[in-house]
């Protein structure tokens, strides 16, 4: 079919599935058998005082009522009031979804030239020592749990050697950039802020590396599997016969056309950082929206749970609907 | 080429590696700020921003520790009167003093504090309420004399030390109407500004707030009482305890606030660190449900009470960093009762469940919040329990749940803390003693109107003795019948750089005071 | 005809099936990868079934003059904070990572399985709504929904188990909807359509099986990340209940531990590393193996 009715129906589709995301967090966390009130309000406040907060807050309403006066809401671009910040959750996410955004492109583009890598060593030796080296060392990073990871190596490096900085984003007595997209990098850029560059990326190494760490096994893996494949094909071997060096064959040929499946990995991967970020966030201490999320999950804050699961679930569909309509776009047989 | 930039790349990483260490006139702090929500006085209630909060507000009187015991001394109120019937206060506002700002604190920013923590009627407000103050009456009971004269009138002849002291914590900091006023949304008189700006008198001023990330305090030069020597507090957002450990020992902090009782034990002796200790205004309890199966017999509930083993708690779980204490009244405050009656007994513990007709044991839920101190009494407990035949299934809930599920009375057996609203002991003997205030007691379904009386004459007797005297009473009264067991008083500790002077000075009668002043490097 | 020749002859039928058996053997055999994974998988069912009977302490008997031990002769592994053996925990710890693995495979591969094989075959509307319903979870980043899983069902064993395999089913029903749209269109089913065989006998007989085989490479793939999703929910304080030895419990719970009793934490991080590993050498194994381009 045509490109644009293509696009126009898988934004439809997006927005139904959006609808869906934010029926199913609200029923989850409506069922949850406790309240938001409670936990702000601590163990000391007597009942009435909280039924009084609850009726404050709207919550005493039938769900029915509150879940169209959300969806409502959502529709006009609004998702709400924190109810433990009191700020709007579009100004919480605006807040912290940079820095997770910062993040994960670093571990994309770490777990991306990894992956790469290793993937092409692997294909290229293939079923020799250095495939074996280079597919166990990649496995191992989706094989252990982030958080430990991320102690370890900051005990290793931070605590131990001093090479790197803990946690945090920026160290205590550098300047931070004007705030213009919330990513610390982009705006010392921006600005010409070298001090507070270099020192964001000291701090940014260790969490992207862990997190990219995890990422890079499945790009490793679809990178070997699809070189495997061209290396195999007649035009390679045409090449090849025709005496041109390995080196250019791989860079010029075979590389050019094992990246397209890449791309698809780094959608699908790019959900899966978006939720080791929670973790990783953490350990780190860094303000993103994976923390933002928990904290709200262990609040029972239902605004910022809902408007902070349902902007992530967005984002997760934006990227895969970019990189289905790449896909669309090089190669017309996809656009089923 | 290649090989140049990549020397001079790391040789840059490694140049940058030699961190600059902390200013002398800076105090950095790692803390888990997670749960923050407000430094507005009308809003805040969490015990750690309270205390930025108190240093960031003057309230009309503060809480000091003085010799064991919290009280209450004159800020900015300098004297006061009370009437006769001992309802009505007569507060005489210090002259001269401002705000931050510049602006002058007079009986009118008084007034309109007090009023605008009942307008908001946010998590603070029962406090005040609890003094019959309220948003309806207010215009009758709090008043404006004159410039330097407010005149505030309870519903009762409260006992004195309860009124100021209700009055010196964070919610009773005085507010610049002004700034407030300026910075209205929607009649929120300022919440949403003042959420993470500060319009007070006190020592400090809040520069800035990045939430999950570092608030900023800085030094008020003209705070009325000399500017402090610290000028800086940077309290750096750093969730994980072990995060802390290594930020403080490698020197890039000056105060760990959350580390746990063997990482905190790993600096003594090292001339680096200090640690630093005070008792907790707070205490740590096993609660069962009298109201529920086994435990409507009370000696089911005091056998439960005989099969804890504290000193393993005390020792393994707190690290040392707990005070035996075995009645509702914490150490240092009037009515503390220093009989230990419970130490583990298996016999007697199981003696008292076959009395009881539980031979057998029973199966309970044990209920805990998610913290590992919690987690890790739980365990103890679990054992303890097992000993004497009771076999109880752990299950860990988050907070919220947790004390929802408790306000509902549907809780069979619960580990959990109180931390004192005030500093005075019927803080502490109303919630745990008298169902009728509908707090733990109730929640525990102990309907016991014997120590409820005995809770509420204690709270209106005006004579020490006599008064110390009703809490001995009811304390050995609650020892055999209630279905409270006090693990311990916690200690609250800190590691400290070495640097660091003062902070024992700083931290004496936390959680209910704390001066951040009296520091300094 | 007699035993013997009914034996044969059901033999004979299925040769090919055979055949083709041998050869993945074969190819396995040459998959050095492969062969560590599974050598390593088989290890770790083995010990979580006879370990227990053969550790030198109750992993859940505290004993508080021995806590905070380092790794000695008495305890391999060093005590932790009540004094309990690490070993033995980490040993009895295998038995449950053990449970919650084939119990969230069944689930989740279960589901995934029917749903996907029913949308593959009938296609249409159920199979748009299945879609739908598959964009919905995934949009979902999965360790959120299965903290609100459990926070919602409360934490505990089984419904960590439950949690983990609401959010996982997706992969699998994508998988096998993909086979059986494959497989129906193969002449075979046209000519058992024809020969009048209900359509409950077409997909349960026919098109299922040949499902399953992507469905349970895929399986093996993600049985690590089961242990890592319980490790995690374990580290928001959503696992199991204590005092379960639980290995991403474990790890968690060491983790305060870190810089001077490393060995709370680190010895069951081990495990969870190897053993993911292993299953995830053995799944990659396998889809290598069944690669139909590779089988060469």
């Amino acid at each position: 079919m045509k490109l644009g009715s293509y696009i126009l129906k898988r934004s439809l589709l997006m927005l139904l599935v959006m609808f869906g995301v934010l029926a199913i967090v609200f029923a989850i966390v409506h069922v949850i058998p406790a309240d938001p009130v409670g936990a702000l309000l601590g163990g000391n406040a007597p009942p009435d005082v909280v039924e009084r907060m609850k009726e404050q807050l709207g919550l005493n309403k039938p769900l029915f009522d509150q879940f169209v006066n959300y969806v409502w809401g959502v529709v006009h671009g609004n998702l709400g009031n924190s109810i433990q910040s009191g700020r709007p959750v579009i100004r919480d996410i605006e807040e912290y979804f940079p820095v997770t955004l910062q993040l994960s492109i670093a571990s994309i583009i770490i777990s991306i030239f990894f992956g790469i890598f290793l993937g092409i060593f692997s294909a290229i030796y293939r079923n020799r020592w250095i495939d074996h080296f280079s597919r166990i060392f990649s496995i191992l990073g989706v094989s252990m749990p982030v958080f430990w990871t991320g102690l370890i190596l900051l005990l290793i490096f931070y605590y131990i050697l001093g090479w790197l900085p803990g946690t945090g984003q920026l160290s205590l007595f550098i300047i931070p950039p004007e705030k213009i997209t919330g990513m610390i990098l982009v705006d010392s850029l921006l600005e010409g802020n070298w001090e507070a560059f270099w020192d964001g990326l000291r701090h940014l190494i260790l969490p992207a590396a862990v997190l990219g760490y995890a990422a890079t096994a499945s790009i490793a893996r679809i990178t070997r599997a699809s070189m495997l494949d061209v290396l195999n094909q007649d035009y390679i071997r045409t090449a090849r016969a025709k005496g041109m060096p390995k080196r250019i064959v791989i860079y010029r040929h075979a590389l050019k056309n094992a990246l397209i499946p890449v791309i698809t990995i780094i959608g699908l991967t790019f959900g899966g950082l978006l939720e080791g970020a929670v973790l990783t966030e953490t350990v780190f201490g860094l303000p993103g929206l994976g923390r933002y999320i928990v904290n709200a999950l262990l609040v029972l804050d239902y605004p910022a749970i809902m408007g902070g699961t349902l902007f992530i679930a967005l984002v997760y569909s934006l990227v895969n609907l970019s990189v289905d309509l790449i896909y669309a776009v090089l190669d017309p047989r996809m656009r089923v | 080429m290649r090989r140049f930039l990549l020397l001079a790349l790391v040789f840059s990483f490694a140049a940058m590696a030699f961190s600059a260490s902390i200013p002398k006139d800076t105090v950095v702090i790692g803390m888990n700020t997670g749960i923050f929500i407000s430094f507005d006085p009308a809003v805040c209630y969490e015990v750690e921003p309270a205390i930025m909060v108190m240093n960031i507000y003057s309230g009309l009187f503060k809480l000091q520790e003085i010799n064991g015991t919290i009280q209450a001394v004159p800020e900015l109120a300098e004297s006061y009167d009370i009437s006769q019937d001992g309802k009505t206060w007569t507060f005489h506002i210090r002259k001269g003093v401002s705000f931050a700002n510049g602006d002058p604190v007079n009986a009118d920013a008084v007034v309109y504090s007090v009023k605008r923590v009942l307008q908001l009627k946010k998590s603070p407000v029962w406090l005040f309420e609890s003094l019959g103050l309220n948003a309806n009456n207010m215009n009758e009971t709090v008043k404006k004399i004159d410039d330097y004269t407010v005149q505030i009138t309870m519903d009762k002849s409260y006992a004195p030390n309860i009124v100021m002291s209700i009055f010196a914590e964070s919610w009773g900091g005085i507010v610049d109407p002004k700034v407030a006023q300026s910075h209205d949304v929607s009649g929120d008189m300022g919440s949403a500004y003042l959420a993470d700006h500060s319009a007070g008198a006190g020592p400090y001023i809040l520069k800035s707030w990045q939430r999950n990330n570092m608030i900023v305090l800085v030094a008020n030069d003209k705070y009325w009482r000399g500017a402090p020597r610290i000028k800086t507090i940077i309290i750096r957002d750093m969730p994980e305890s072990t995060d802390q450990q290594l930020a403080l020992k490698r020197g890039d902090i000056d105060i760990a606030w959350n580390l746990t009782p063997e990482q905190v034990n790993s600096l003594k002796g090292d001339p680096n660190f200090n640690v630093v200790s005070v008792p907790a205004q707070s205490n740590e309890y096993l609660a069962v449900n009298a109201g529920w199966g086994p435990f409507k017999d009370v000696r089911v509930r005091q056998a439960v009470k005989y099969a804890i083993d504290y000193d393993s708690i005390i020792k393994n779980i707190a690290g040392g960093y707990a005070i035996k204490v075995q009645g509702f009244i914490p150490y240092g405050y009037l009515g503390y009762v220093s009989d230990m009656p419970f130490d583990q007994n298996i016999s007697k513990a199981k003696e008292l469940l076959a009395q009881a007709g539980y031979a057998n044991g029973f199966e309970v839920e044990l209920v805990t919040n998610t913290t590992e101190r919690r987690r890790n009494e739980a365990i103890a407990i679990q054992a303890d329990l097992a000993k004497i035949g009771i076999k109880a299934n752990i299950t860990i809930m988050q907070a919220s749940q947790m004390y929802t599920k408790m306000r509902e009375q549907g809780i069979q057996m619960i580990i959990a803390g109180w931390g004192i609203d005030f500093p005075d002991p019927d803080a502490l003997a109303k919630p745990f003693a008298d169902y009728r205030v509908k707090q733990l007691a109730w929640r525990m379904m102990w309907y016991d109107d014997h120590a409820a009386d005995l809770a509420e004459a204690a709270g209106f007797e005006l004579n020490q003795t006599k008064r110390v005297e009703i809490y001995k009473e009811l304390t050995n009264y609650w020892f055999d019948n209630g279905p409270f067991a006090i693990l311990y008083q916690p200690l609250s500790y800190w590691g400290t750089r070495a640097e660091l002077k003062g902070f024992d000075q700083t931290a004496k009668g936390y959680s209910l005071a704390f001066d951040l002043t009296k520091m300094y490097k | 005809m007699t035993l013997t020749e009914k034996i044969s002859d059901f033999i004979e039928k299925r040769k090919p099936i055979l055949e083709d058996w041998k050869h993945t053997f074969f190819l396995w055999k040459r998959t050095k990868l492969a062969i560590i994974g599974t050598v390593i998988v088989i290890v770790f069912v083995l010990v979580a079934i006879i370990g227990p009977f053969l550790i030198p302490y109750d992993p859940l008997s505290q004993n508080m003059s021995e806590r905070l031990q380092p790794p000695s002769l008495r305890h391999f592994f060093g005590t932790d904070q009540f004094g309990r053996d690490i070993f033995s925990r980490v040993i009895s710890g295998a038995m449950i990572e053990v449970e919650i693995i084939i119990i969230v495979s069944i689930i989740s591969g279960g589901i995934g399985l029917i749903l996907g094989v029913i949308a593959g075959y009938f296609g249409g509307a159920i199979d748009e709504i299945l879609m739908r319903a598959t964009d919905m979870f995934l949009a979902f980043p999965s360790l959120i929904l299965a903290m609100a899983f459990a926070a919602m069902l409360g934490p505990s064993l089984i419904n960590t188990i439950i949690a983990i395999s609401l959010v996982g089913w997706t992969v699998f029903a994508r998988l096998a909807r993909a086979e059986a749209m494959k497989v129906k269109t193969q002449p075979y089913i046209e000519a058992i359509k024809a020969l009048g065989a209900s359509k409950t006998r077409i997909i349960s007989i026919h098109v299922t099986p040949m499902c399953v085989s992507p469905v349970l490479v895929q399986l093996t793939l993600r049985m690590g990340t089961v242990i890592l999703t319980a490790a995690s929910l374990g580290f928001l304080g959503l696992g199991v209940r204590p005092p379960l030895p639980e290995w991403g419990a474990m790890v968690s719970d060491g983790r305060s531990f870190l810089l001077d009793q490393w060995w709370i934490s680190t010895f069951p991080g081990i495990a969870i590393a190897i053993v993911v590993l292993g299953f995830n050498l053995l799944g990659d194994g396998l889809r290598d193996i069944m690669d139909p381009r590779l089988r060469r």
